[in-house]
């Protein structure tokens, strides 16, 4: 399982920023649930939409490490 | 072109002319104040020239190239080129036949790995895989941006490429279904015949080639601006900081079996600094040292450099073979030979006719061959007497012995042969003492406009015959204890005077310091080769001070041993034109014996020179050894007995007349001695003994003053 997904990471190391959701965005609601015209811009992904997976970044971390030392 | 200058960026010159008068302009800002009374001088910069028609004609003026090349324009040119064409292909083909079975497995066992990475390489190229690194390396960075950047230009492109590629396919298929299942044999057997190859092609490792090379030819790079500079900056010459500061006199051009190119380094860099570092120019073209020949350029300033690239190592190119070999005769007087060749291939003439020789160099550097040449191409001239002097006693100039008068020809390191060397420079010196009236009676009779031996007088007169002196290991005579001073001496002498006389001396020594070469031997012999040396030291004393730093590098030759050649023979030459590298050309013990053996028939078995053996031998030293004790005076009747009873050989014809001849010139005349006989008075020619011994004495003194005044003249 660990292989598997460390080679899923490998090849497909983004997902959906958890914050927007993948929209890049964030859009308030009004009262009556409609999405309000402004849009506040997602700070966690900067307007990505995507995020590095958590087993991809445990890998980037620990590679900059061995290639600092 | 030139642009044309208008009338109104011209300003008159300060004062106006006198109306009537031609009008003169100048460009503005070339004009110069000029205060009234004050004498500037005349203007630092050349007056402006047009061009003129002659000076674009002229720049075409030089050699043309031939249109049609020079093996294509002769019958037999065209023939030759035929016949080497076809030479090549059949034996290039009579290669390729027998070792076609290898050929076949090899195909067989590539041509599957070849399908298989040319599918690999469509799909590589369809799904745009050569970006999954890049793409790769962004979400290492945590770069999401350039992430998605770079995904939806892999999208875009898997995209468009998908359509060209999938009809690809598709057709492949059908044509593949299609040869296999409809075409017929010749068309599936023709398409095998080019598919089979071209996928064992690629299929196969990139070091192992399918076919067998034929020509193991030696490595060729064509010499270019870029790699040239690369090279310069790779020498680390302080002064080159970017390879746009090396600029080219000319085109990079053909000579000879390379190419050179004509290098202007940047002010303040010396062509020497890069020919000292001849070992990373080399490693900067990437060739071996013997292929890269950087020198200085005669007649330009000192920051010219060419470099002469050769098409292959030096060393395994063929030397042309010495054109004296088989036939030739040489003129002493007006003539040159082929002493051997650059490293261009091209020949290297020398001459002898007033001048000297040196040779020096360490052990193995090929001196003696190289003297050796020298002597065979001079007693090609029936009329040159040689006198051979070897002190290392290889026996590399026996050949030379039936030509050499009795008594001038000596082999040995012993102390036999460094007497009869040493007695050879006496005689050498008295030829030159009698030589010189001669020389002027000839000249007077208007056999020569100069006091020089011409050919006329050698001819005319056998006593002039020219004289080719060769000493071998020199330096084995120079430091003898015993003959050293005056050996020196007289060596000194015969250099400054024999050589209007028609007296050649060439000299070869391993020894290369003050005391083996003296600054009075040479600097007064005009031909130096320095062959392979270790020092800047030796190359200045043998080529003259600052043959060095001019570039001369003898010290990068490598002597030969016993595992080959290697650089034997090279040698820097001065004193014939500029100071250049040069080889001599290789004459083997059998071929040196074939061309004496020439020079003996050109001489009709007749030896030009008589030697009175009584000139080899000090007379007086002689007289005063078989001088008595107890006697003051002795008639010249009694001391001939006893210097035949000495030496027979030497003394067996003498005569009382001949005795007292050759004691006057040795500088004690015989005088009137009277003795009583029967008590009867007799008066007979005779010697004293204060005169005698006054008379060695004053000679000693001689000696070492003249040696001493020819090493205060260095």
């Amino acid at each position: 399982m660990i292989i598997g997904y460390s080679l899923s990471c490998w090849i497909h190391p983004l997902r959906d920023c958890w914050c927007c959701k993948g929209h890049g965005v964030h859009r308030p609601t009004d009262d009556n649930g409609k999405p309000r015209r402004i849009a506040r811009p997602c700070r966690w992904c900067r307007q990505t939409g995507k995020r590095i997976r958590i087993g991809r970044r445990v890998w980037n971390h620990f590679r900059a490490k061995r290639r600092a030392a | 072109m030139t642009e044309p200058i208008h009338t109104d960026d011209l300003e008159p010159v300060v004062p106006a002319p006198r109306r009537g008068a031609p009008e003169f302009f100048e460009p503005r800002g070339e004009q110069l104040a000029i205060e009234a009374g004050r004498e500037d001088g005349p203007p630092v910069d050349p007056p402006r020239t047009s061009t003129t028609f002659a000076d674009i004609t002229s720049r075409y003026s030089g050699d043309r190239k031939p249109i049609v090349p020079a093996s294509l324009r002769s019958k037999a040119g065209r023939h030759a080129l035929m016949v080497e064409a076809v030479s090549f292909l059949t034996y290039s083909l009579a290669i390729h036949a027998t070792r076609s079975p290898k050929y076949a497995v090899k195909t067989a066992w590539y041509a599957p790995i070849g399908m298989f990475r040319l599918t690999g390489k469509g799909i590589y190229w369809c799904l745009d895989l050569e970006g999954f690194g890049i793409r790769q390396d962004a979400a290492s960075r945590n770069n999401v941006a350039d992430y998605l950047a770079l995904s939806r230009q892999r999208d875009r492109r898997v995209g468009a490429r998908a359509w060209l590629a999938v009809p690809v396919v598709l057709l492949l298929v059908v044509l593949a279904g299609l040869l296999v299942f409809v075409a017929p044999w010749w068309a599936q057997a023709l398409a095998a015949a080019v598919l089979v190859p071209l996928l064992a092609h690629v299929g196969r490792p990139i070091d192992s080639p399918i076919v067998d090379r034929v020509f193991n030819a030696e490595r060729f790079i064509r010499l270019t601006a870029g790699l040239t500079r690369a090279a310069i900056m790779a020498c680390n010459v302080k002064g080159i900081k970017d390879a746009k500061d090396v600029k080219f006199v000319r085109d990079i051009y053909r000579a000879g079996p390379g190419h050179e190119a004509l290098v202007l380094l940047p002010a303040g860099v010396l062509a020497t600094d890069v020919i000292d570092e001849r070992d990373r120019l080399a490693s900067g073209f990437r060739l071996p040292k013997s292929q890269v020949w950087p020198s200085t350029v005669e007649g330009e300033h000192p920051g010219v450099l060419s470099i002469w690239v050769a098409d292959k190592p030096v060393s395994s190119m063929k030397a042309p073979a010495w054109p004296l070999l088989e036939d030739g005769t040489f003129d002493y007087f007006t003539g040159t030979f082929v002493y051997g060749h650059d490293e261009r291939m091209r020949p290297v003439q020398y001459s002898l006719a007033e001048k000297n020789s040196l040779f020096a160099g360490i052990p193995g550097s090929g001196k003696t061959l190289a003297a050796r040449v020298v002597l065979l191409a001079a007693v090609l001239d029936p009329l040159v007497v040689p006198v051979v002097f070897d002190f290392k006693g290889s026996g590399d100039v026996d050949c030379f012995e039936p030509l050499c008068p009795e008594g001038l020809y000596g082999s040995g390191a012993d102390e036999v042969t460094k007497a009869n060397g040493l007695a050879a420079l006496e005689w050498l010196l008295t030829e030159c003492d009698e030589r010189a009236p001669l020389v002027r009676k000839y000249a007077g009779q208007g056999m020569n406009t100069v006091n020089k031996v011409n050919r006329r007088m050698a001819e005319h007169d056998p006593k002039l015959r020219p004289l080719v002196a060769f000493f071998d290991e020199l330096q084995e005579l120079l430091t003898d204890p015993n003959h050293g001073k005056r050996a020196k001496f007289l060596l000194t002498s015969i250099i400054k005077r024999g050589r209007a006389l028609g007296i050649h001396v060439i000299f070869a020594t391993q020894r290369i310091d003050k005391e083996s070469v003296p600054r009075g031997i040479s600097s007064n012999i005009a031909l130096r080769t320095c062959l392979a040396v270790t020092s800047h030291t030796e190359t200045d004393l043998v080529l003259g001070t600052g043959s060095y730093a001019r570039g001369a590098r003898p010290t990068e030759f490598e002597p030969g041993d016993s595992t080959g050649p290697k650089d034997s023979g090279w040698g820097y030459r001065a004193g014939a034109g500029p100071t250049r590298p040069c080889r001599s050309s290789y004459v083997d013990n059998p071929a040196a014996e074939r061309v004496v053996q020439r020079a003996i028939e050109m001489r009709r078995g007749e030896q030009p020179v008589e030697v009175p053996r009584i000139a080899l031998r000090n007379l007086l030293a002689d007289v005063r050894q078989v001088w008595h004790e107890g006697e003051e005076a002795i008639w010249s009747e009694l001391i001939v007995p006893r210097l035949q009873q000495l030496d027979p050989d030497a003394y067996g014809d003498l005569t009382v007349e001949v005795f007292g001849a050759w004691m006057a010139r040795a500088g004690v005349k015989t005088e009137k001695i009277g003795r009583r006989i029967d008590g009867k008075a007799t008066t007979r020619a005779g010697v004293k003994l204060a005169a005698l011994e006054a008379r060695i004495t004053e000679r000693n003194a001689e000696t070492i003053a003249g040696t001493d005044l020819a090493e205060t003249d260095s």
